[in-house]
């Protein structure tokens, strides 16, 4: 059966492969940061690098990124140390109508901070909507809102309200080089963490990056 | 004043009187011309008893003719001009400068006989495509007769008309092509009439060459007159809209992030909002302001391809004509001198 519904499966993805092919954008780039938690103590500022890959095909959207961060306290008198955070969030996409330029994502967020007691670790699902907007040619913008669900903390707790906002524009600066694309990516996130008391967690990050555009 | 016009009628006769061989003809024509009529027909039918050229023969009863016309002898004046009518079908008094006597005389004697006289085309030379256009031919005929109609040479035959006609200008007309439906070859042709009465029966022809030519076919067309192309990549007008629409998602996204900041651990920092909110901002600055980037014009490619459509229809319908007319011939017809047998 196993082998059978490989097959299967093999032939209905590479059938559609051979008749469109996918776009496929990578970016890299510089981040910056901010991030607070518990109180106004705790309060973080970094930057560090970001990396991104978004497959489209056909109605169907797969995308992954990591950002690595390196933060420290905004006071210099904090007691708090810095630490720095790999964060890694991978989605699926999907529009539901070709004409309309949206689509609904439901994907995982992963934030590991080193050392271990630096910062919260999380990882939460991501449920949300994207909408694309084309200013014209070499000018895009998208926002997307996702609700985080079903997070899970380092430290215990739960977050009963927590979402996403983000926004992105990207801009082909260059016809001649129409692969190259500018992207800015703006991301505010919020979560209301409880253990026994509330210790909420919020950050917001912009990602400014050089994206290539391929058809393979 | 009769006196005056009967007198012109022989003077036109003793025009030419030096041309004349025979003596007793010429003596005949100068009494003609005093008005001595008893002289002049005693002479002119001395004159027909003698050996006379074809011509001089003609002149002998045209002259005999006339002079019984102006002595009011009807019968005998008919029957010099039958003579002479059969001698010579085409000629023609003028009718200005004879007495009506004469030419009323001459009438009544041509329709007594069954001639076909002027046999012609309307003009010089007539060119035209063979089995496409026509070409008439004219002639006129003095009675009401059978009249069989055909054109006759080295390429072939081919019969025009064959019918019953009245009196007076018959018209026939031909279509190009011999029998069997073919364009006829280069060369000498004849044009015969002949007419057929009761009793009686006069044949006559016309002398024709027909040169042949390959029919001209026409150019395809290369573009359609008044039906220029137009650009299928046009400037669009300059619009704020994508300065809107970034200004409203920044609103939306920044406002709203702003907004659900968790007040009880402080604001985070603006400068991630900022950096954000300026890039998209400027995006959409750039897309309203920077230099229109030329998009696909459909109305404009739709018109193109109408009008390509249009031409290849166009340039079909030339190539299937000039297939047809690669199969045609240009005749150009023209009367030519008979050729002495």
């Amino acid at each position: 059966m196993n082998r059978h519904g490989l097959a299967v499966l093999l032939v209905c993805v590479a059938a559609p492969l051979s008749a469109q092919h996918p776009v496929v954008k990578a970016s890299a780039g510089i981040a910056f940061a901010d991030y607070r938690e518990q109180s106004k103590v705790l309060d973080f500022r970094g930057s560090g690098s970001a990396g991104r890959v978004d497959v489209t095909w056909r109605r169907w959207g797969l995308v992954a990124g990591v950002e690595r961060i390196t933060f420290t306290p905004t006071d210099p008198d904090s007691p708090a140390q810095g630490f720095r955070a790999i964060e890694t969030d991978v989605a699926v996409r999907y529009r539901p109508r070709r004409t309309l330029p949206a689509e609904v994502e439901v994907g995982a967020v992963r934030r590991t901070p080193t050392p271990k007691d630096g910062a919260q670790a999380l990882r939460a699902f991501r449920i949300g909507a994207v909408a694309h907007f084309a200013l014209g040619e070499g000018a895009e913008v998208d926002t997307r809102a996702a609700w985080l669900a079903g997070s899970k903390f380092s430290g215990g707790g739960s977050a009963g309200t927590a979402f996403t906002l983000q926004l992105r524009a990207a801009y082909r600066p260059l016809a001649r080089f129409g692969w190259a694309w500018l992207v800015a990516d703006y991301s505010f996130e919020r979560f209301d963490r409880v253990t026994v008391v509330p210790v909420p967690l919020q950050g917001s990050s912009v990602r400014l990056a050089l994206e290539g555009r391929f058809t393979p | 004043m009769k006196r005056v016009v009967l007198l012109s009628a022989f003077i036109v006769l003793a025009a030419p009187v030096g041309a004349q061989s025979n003596a007793t003809l010429k003596r005949a024509l100068d009494a003609g011309a005093s008005l001595e009529y008893p002289t002049a027909l005693r002479l002119a039918r001395r004159a027909i008893q003698e050996r006379l050229t074809a011509p001089d023969l003609r002149l002998a009863y045209q002259l005999l003719g006339t002079t019984y016309a102006a002595m009011d002898s009807g019968t005998q004046a008919q029957g010099a001009f039958r003579q002479l009518i059969l001698l010579d079908p085409e000629f023609e008094f003028d009718a200005s400068n004879i007495s009506p006597k004469i030419t009323a005389q001459y009438g009544l004697a041509l329709a007594q006989l069954l001639v076909v006289r002027h046999l012609g085309t309307d003009s010089a030379s007539t060119s035209f495509v063979a089995g496409r256009s026509l070409m008439s031919f004219r002639f006129v005929l003095s009675q009401r007769a059978r009249v069989v109609t055909r054109l006759v040479g080295t390429g072939g035959t081919a019969l025009l008309d064959s019918s019953v006609a009245d009196p007076g200008t018959v018209r026939v007309t031909w279509n190009g092509l011999l029998a069997g439906g073919v364009a006829p070859t280069a060369g000498r042709y004849r044009m015969t009439v002949q007419a057929t009465s009761t009793g009686d029966r006069f044949s006559t022809e016309l002398p024709l060459v027909i040169a042949v030519a390959p029919v001209d076919t026409a150019p395809h067309l290369i573009h359609l007159e008044g039906y220029d192309p137009l650009p299928e990549m046009v400037t669009p007008p300059r619009s704020f809209r994508p300065l809107g629409i970034a200004a409203l998602l920044t609103g939306l996204v920044a406002g709203g992030s702003l907004a659900a900041e968790n007040g009880a651990i402080g604001h985070v920092a603006r400068r991630e909002v900022v950096i954000g909110a300026s890039a998209t901002l400027l995006v959409g600055l750039v897309a309203s302001f920077g230099h229109p980037v030329q998009v696909p014009s459909t109305a404009n490619i739709r018109y193109n391809q109408l009008v390509r459509d249009q031409l290849t229809r166009q340039n079909q319908q030339i190539s299937t004509a000039n297939l047809v007319r690669r199969q045609e011939v240009e005749l150009t017809v023209t009367p030519a001198p008979a050729v002495a047998p």
